[in-house]
């Protein structure tokens, strides 16, 4: 029999009467558990603000990063050049896997001392980065901002996820200069009522991942008529994908492995919307990509020229790209990449975690704000919404 | 102990008030967490999960407040233990091979709020298990619900590992005529 099947779900209360008629664990296996309690308890007294609220699955996740990066520099000797093997080495995960596993005794002592943020090398960085876990909040929100096409075409957004509930929300704002909308044919902007009433419209996507229903609100200042609205199964919504995060721009850059790109220079304890932070400038010459990069590989500064023929067209130049890089979580807090006379831009506006994170919107908010919109197609009108009321 | 006399600890020592409410608390933390993590954690996750149970519960329980601790504690485990188990599951399903027999059984893990609970059911197993006697009952509820091996059984009950597989044998055999004519006999 398997072990699972027998009592499958019991619930809360029948599980509280086996425990009370079934006590479990030795004093052995208690005493074990009650002492890692305590020193939990007793390091988060030490660290005070600073890892409140953190999800208390992170001192595991955190020995392993800083494991792998440790572990790292001990092997190659040196942190000079470090950062270039990581950006060429695109199987970064099997590497650091078993280099970790061989150096347990070194790192483990390394973790238990208190950390030392000045031994951070750009390989350590480089490898938070990569270590980034979303998973480690159980909330988690992120107000952020993109700028690319040189400034003319902005995106305000946040992102918002509970993963409690397993909700989550993404509401993008874009804003254009007049400069954006130059290369429309004059037909098109007259009809439009001229360049600066194109740039004074402001779109806005709206978009609720509630249970098993996704949910877009798309609204449009350029329009009298009511927003609109798209229903269809969450399954099918490429928006959360592992999760809500993965459209921020930052995760395009890590999602490429930052290909190409050599780390110049590092600066240590930058504060950055009042979290340490750590700056890694990165250049590129182009020559690498032009040799290497596979067609529709999104190194290409994100445009809306399509990326294979803007690639095509432009001359072999460098890039710089500046990172803004959270000491704690490893994850990106602004971006910016320049080439040539442009340049693209990311910066996270505010970061919450946990209880201190906004919510996302739950089924009566979502049904209040498709009310005065109509469906955008037969089939939204027709999809069941009735999870909205659970 | 009673929850006032646990909570008045604190003001004597720390530690004591840690350890008394981890002593009244643990096996129903460790319930609810094995609960939820059945069929998709190891033991050193749900041990890791308990452990941060408590971490948190000492962390934010207001102590000068009224909170009644049994509620707040198994509010806690609850959401530790399903946000664990939707890590797991997330985990399992970036790497899981598509060979492996639990494949198909991921999306519906998933929904943990979904699964029935059958009370009845589990207050006639439970019924049942209770008629085996001691040690067989135990042994029966340390296996299949604490999901222990005969060795920790065997810690346990102050029986050897063999012992314990021979009672477990027996136990089932006879838990499987009393529970005939029932859901749960196919599954013995």
């Amino acid at each position: 029999m398997k072990k699972d099947k027998l009592f499958g779900h019991v619930s809360d209360e029948d599980a509280a009467r086996i425990a009370e008629e079934y006590p479990t664990g030795d004093k052995k296996q208690r005493d074990r558990i009650f002492k890692e309690i305590e020193r939990r308890v007793e390091d988060t007294s030490a660290y005070g603000d600073e890892v409140s609220g953190v999800e208390l699955y992170r001192p595991r996740i955190w020995t392993k990063v800083v494991s792998a990066a440790a572990a790292f520099v001990l092997i190659a000797g040196t942190a000079t050049g470090g950062g270039y093997l990581l950006l060429k080495n695109r199987g970064m995960e099997a590497p650091s896997a078993d280099i970790s596993d061989t150096s347990e005794a070194v790192t483990e002592e390394e973790t238990t001392s208190e950390p030392t943020e000045a031994e951070l090398t750009a390989d350590d960085i480089i490898a938070k980065i990569k270590s980034r876990d979303y998973d480690a909040y159980d909330q988690l929100s992120i107000k952020y901002h993109t700028t690319v096409n040189s400034g003319h075409s902005c995106e305000h957004s946040e992102a918002i996820r509970d993963r409690i509930s397993g909700n989550e929300s993404l509401t993008c704002v874009w804003t254009h200069t007049p400069e954006y909308f130059k290369d429309l044919d004059e037909e098109t902007i007259a009809e439009c009522g001229g360049l600066d009433k194109l740039a004074d419209s402001i779109t806005k996507n709206e978009m609720f991942m509630y249970k098993d229903t996704f949910v877009c609100v798309y609204s449009d200042t350029s329009s009298n008529a009511p927003d609109q609205y798209e229903a269809y199964d969450r399954s099918d919504c490429v928006f959360d994908k592992p999760n809500v995060f993965c459209n921020l721009y930052s995760e395009y850059l890590i999602n490429d492995d930052f290909y190409g790109f050599e780390v110049q220079d590092m600066t240590e304890n930058v504060e950055f919307i009042g979290r340490d932070c750590t700056q890694l400038v990165m250049t590129s010459n182009g020559e690498d990509e032009e040799k290497n990069v596979p067609p529709g590989k999104l190194v290409q500064p994100i445009t809306d020229i399509d990326p294979a023929e803007a690639y095509a067209a432009s001359p072999v130049q460098t890039k710089t790209l500046t990172l803004t890089v959270d000491n704690e979580t490893g994850f990106i807090l602004a971006a910016k990449l320049e080439y040539g006379e442009d340049y693209e831009e990311y910066t996270v506006e505010e970061i919450l975690f946990n209880e201190d994170a906004a919510l996302p919107a739950d089924g009566t908010y979502i049904k209040g704000r498709i009310a005065g919109c109509v469906p955008n197609c037969e089939d939204t009108a027709a999809y069941d919404l009735s999870q909205l009321d659970e | 102990m009673t929850d006032s006399e646990i909570t008045a600890l604190s003001k004597e020592s720390p530690q004591q008030w840690h350890r008394a409410l981890f002593d009244e608390y643990y096996s129903y933390v460790y319930a609810i967490s094995v609960n939820i993590l059945r069929g998709i954690a190891a033991s050193e996750d749900i041990e890791e999960c308990v452990i941060d149970v408590f971490a948190s519960v000492i962390r934010e329980l207001d102590i000068g407040g009224d909170t009644a601790l049994k509620p707040f504690i198994g509010t806690v485990a609850k959401h530790k233990a399903i946000s664990m188990r939707r890590s797991l599951a997330a985990r399992a399903g970036k790497c899981i091979s598509i060979d492996s027999e639990d494949f198909g059984e991921l999306p519906s893990e998933e929904c943990i709020e979904r699964r029935a609970e059958s009370s009845v059911m589990t207050e006639l197993l439970l019924q049942k298990i209770k008629e085996l006697g001691e040690p067989d009952s135990s042994i029966i509820v340390q296996k299949y619900f604490y999901e222990r091996n005969a060795r920790e059984i065997g810690d346990m009950l102050g029986m050897s590992h063999t012992a314990v597989r021979v009672r477990c044998a027996r136990a089932v055999k006879k838990l499987r005529s009393l529970l005939e004519g029932t859901d749960k006999e196919e599954l013995l």
